[in-house]
């Protein structure tokens, strides 16, 4: 870890300007958007906090590759007044066998003083059982919470779905990683 | 996390932050390839937004002092961070956000949107023109939030750098202000001289003949970044 003399981090506060997230920022999967049936991949969720409420106007931001090897898309948007999301994304086509495939989350909102930061898996994913990142969250049950849930309502004609529920504290809390140490 | 030139996770008084802040441990980044991941993709960003005093041209300007806000933004080894785009939002004049989740029963001003991006240029440096935002009362949120907590005046400033991991996201006090002494979120940060680093300095140089004051606040973003095209 460094120490230079680094701008501290402050919390968005509740008032982040929706204008500045565009309408297509959501959308990971543009250029993959008309292709192959089953490329693309709708990703759902809630973030509620210790009592179980919704976290309004948190911005989320989600990056990954899609193909080993190509620029990181990214992508960001805010959670509704009931805390809900909506990302959708190419399907990783990773010959990566170090990895399982895995998306980059950072959450900001009113009461982080600074950015949390997650990666979510994919449900049914064999290598999920010998990903790295998954095996360094020591509590089987936290680790399990890292990977999605399918979500077959959602599901339709060309494109999968699944669900990632973000609990900041509790019980049930999401595993959140150390980003900031890791210099 | 217990750096003291950061804020702590949890604000006594400031209860989101007790709600909102995970318990459990932080677990190791096995692979950091993702934080030194450059960002390709840019924002577009139109010049006009450097203003935030005028929604348009043509339109009346916002109520308050006009001022100018520069300074640079540097990487780690203090060298210019090019490219990177700052966002900025801030409450009008009177201390009200044009948003619908602030419930303040202060006016809003209808030629201040209150938020506005620019850009750095070739050698970090980043320029923009609003108004001075009032300071405000913060609703009391319940038991365990503080009843008597005004934030002082401030702008929020959000910072992509060349990597997804120098992302910043921060807030720009003003010098003198007498709120800045009980603000909870500028004075949770234990090391006065990173406390220090978020107050703007006031520059009358970079005053114009407009009218507009000028304050002068650089930026250091976490990381070290080589400048295209310098020699080794």
């Amino acid at each position: 870890m460094t120490h230079g003399p680094t701008t501290p981090f402050h919390t968005t506060g509740p008032f982040y300007p929706e204008p500045f997230i565009d309408d297509a920022s959501f959308d990971l999967a543009r250029e993959a958007a008309a292709s192959t049936p089953g490329e693309c991949v709708e990703l759902r969720g809630r973030v509620v906090d210790a009592r179980g409420h919704a976290v309004v106007n948190a911005v989320l931001e989600l990056w990954m590759r899609s193909v080993p090897g190509e620029a990181y898309r990214w992508g960001r948007c805010w959670t509704s007044d009931t805390g809900e999301y909506f990302f959708r994304i190419p399907r990783p086509t990773s010959h990566d066998v170090s990895r399982a495939p895995h998306l980059h989350l950072r959450i900001l909102g009113s009461g982080l003083m600074r950015p949390l930061y997650t990666q979510i898996f994919f449900p049914g994913d064999s290598r999920n059982e010998v990903d790295p990142q998954l095996a360094a969250i020591l509590d089987p049950e936290a680790r399990a919470r890292l990977i999605a849930c399918r979500d077959d309502i959602h599901c339709h004609a060309g494109t999968d779905a699944m669900r990632f529920d973000i609990v900041l504290r509790g019980a049930q809390e999401t595993p959140f990683l150390n980003y900031s140490d890791a210099r | 996390m217990n750096d003291p030139k950061q804020p702590p996770m949890i604000v006594p008084g400031y209860l989101k932050t007790e709600l909102r802040s995970p318990a459990g441990p932080l677990w190791p980044l096995v692979d950091r390839a993702a934080l030194d991941a450059e960002r390709a993709q840019q924002v577009e960003v139109d010049p006009a937004e450097y203003d935030l005093s005028v929604i348009s041209p043509g339109r009346p300007r916002a109520l308050g002092q006009l001022i100018v806000v520069s300074g640079v933004v540097l990487d780690e080894e203090g060298r210019p961070v090019r490219n990177a785009m700052i966002e900025m939002w801030q409450a009008n004049s009177a201390g009200k956000y044009l948003h619908h989740n602030d419930p303040s029963p202060v006016p809003v001003d209808p030629n201040f949107l209150g938020f506005g991006r620019v850009v750095t240029d070739a050698y970090g440096r980043y320029r923009f023109r609003t108004i001075k935002p009032g300071g405000y009362a913060v609703p009391d949120d319940g038991p365990g939030s503080a009843s008597d907590w005004w934030r002082p005046p401030h702008i929020h400033l959000s910072i992509f750098g060349p990597t997804f991991g120098s992302r910043l996201v921060t807030q720009m006090y003003f010098p003198g202000e007498p709120l800045n002494a009980s603000d909870l979120l500028l004075n949770s940060i234990r090391d006065r001289d990173a406390r220090l680093r978020l107050i703007s300095k006031f520059t009358p140089t970079l005053s114009t003949r407009d009218g507009a004051l000028g304050y002068e606040h650089d930026l250091v973003l976490s990381g070290r970044y080589q400048t295209p095209f310098e020699d080794e």
